[in-house]
């Protein structure tokens, strides 16, 4: 998979999490994305609808393409994908704790969200440089 | 209270190993076993008694609806080239119904134009004069573990119902930009060979593009046939809609 997505499993199939513009702009059409990773808002309806958006297959041609098909039936197939990952291997709602960190690790790969690491702590001493000898 | 009857609802014709859709009527096959005279005058009760002499062959005639199918328009192909091949009626593929087909050798012997009515469908009927004996099958072949079905492209197309092994008709509904679909069946039956859309196809492979009609809302439908020899083959459709209307 490309690098700007990051992996995901479900089912025994290798897929990656891509948000494009336009599938943020889908996803807000139902819930902010800032408001869905609020815990209360952490359903399988949500969670749904992000999945749906954000998985990706690669085609004959190498390209990233939607992994469901975008229309109306595919909410159905996405939420079983939904339901399918809770259940691999996960305790209680560890699943869905899992795939909501699955999607932040998407969007920051998507370049939606920004990622912590590379953010200055603030109020921590610079690292002292090594000197050259 | 009801009694054991079968709804003839499914039933399917399949000449080597193409299937033909869109069936109306298919009929009984009569075979008529010759009745040698053995009379004579010193019968005693005057009864007149006979034995059997040779098996007149029967006919098959199938009705359709003529959709310009490439399968139904190489019926006349067939016809005109007076080709032998092998015929078979399969009793409808269902969880609660029987396992029955019955397979014979023939030709098709008459074949009308397309029937256009001002009140009524577009419809074409042929005959199949058998020039074989008809065996009579009772096994099932195992078919599918799995189905899956794609647009063009790897985008994952949503079936209804989801997969049974003992569903054999489903729906899925594309995309408005769809052009085409693929189709993906698992099996594992020993010797058994699996066919959609009347071409061969392994298992876990993806069809090539199936191409699907224009316009939202029309309909394609295409076979998923697994045949082994001297089983009856099980028969599954898919209805695939172009668009969501």
């Amino acid at each position: 998979m490309p690098e700007e997505s990051f992996p995901i499993l479900i089912g025994g199939k290798h897929y990656a999490l891509l948000f494009e513009p336009e599938d943020v702009e889908r996803i807000e059409d139902t819930i902010s994305l800032f408001e869905a990773f609020h815990p209360h808002h952490r359903t399988f309806a949500n969670a749904t609808t992000i999945l749906w958006r954000g998985l990706r297959n690669v085609d004959e041609d190498g390209k990233m393409v939607h992994a469901i098909q975008q229309g109306p039936p595919g909410r159905i197939a996405a939420y079983e994908l939904v339901r399918k990952f809770c259940r691999e291997g996960f305790t209680g709602p560890a699943g869905m704790m899992a795939l909501y960190e699955s999607f932040r690790r998407g969007l920051v790969a998507s370049e939606v969200f920004g990622e912590p690491e590379k953010d200055p702590i603030p109020g921590k001493p610079e690292e002292p440089h090594e000197k050259n000898g | 209270m009801t009694n054991q009857s079968i709804s003839g609802l499914g039933v399917s014709i399949i000449s080597g190993t193409t299937i033909y859709g869109e069936v109306m009527n298919a009929s009984e096959v009569v075979q008529t076993l010759t009745k040698i005279d053995t009379s004579t005058h010193n019968n005693v009760g005057k009864v007149k008694t006979s034995r059997p002499g040779f098996i007149d062959a029967g006919e098959l005639s199938v009705d359709l609806n003529y959709c310009g199918g490439t399968e139904q328009d190489a019926l006349r192909t067939m016809y005109d080239a007076q080709t032998v091949s092998t015929w078979m009626i399969v009793a409808p593929t269902s969880a609660t119904g029987i396992t029955r087909a019955w397979s014979f050798s023939g030709y098709i012997s008459s074949i009308g134009t397309p029937k256009f009515e001002k009140d009524g469908n577009v419809t074409m009927s042929f005959k199949v004069a058998q020039t074989g004996a008809i065996t009579q099958l009772s096994t099932g072949v195992t078919g599918m573990t799995d189905l899956d079905i794609t647009d063009e492209g790897t985008t994952a197309l949503t079936l209804s119902p989801t997969f049974a092994a003992t569903t054999y008709g489903y729906k899925v509904t594309t995309d408005l930009a769809d052009t085409g679909v693929k189709v993906t069946i698992t099996y594992a039956g020993s010797g058994e060979s699996g066919y959609v859309n009347n071409s061969a196809l392994a298992t876990a492979t993806p069809s090539s593009a199936i191409t699907i009609p224009t316009t939202a809302g029309q309909v394609l439908m295409i076979p998923v046939v697994f045949f082994k020899t001297a089983c009856v083959p099980k028969v599954t459709w898919i209805e695939v809609t172009h668009g969501y209307v």
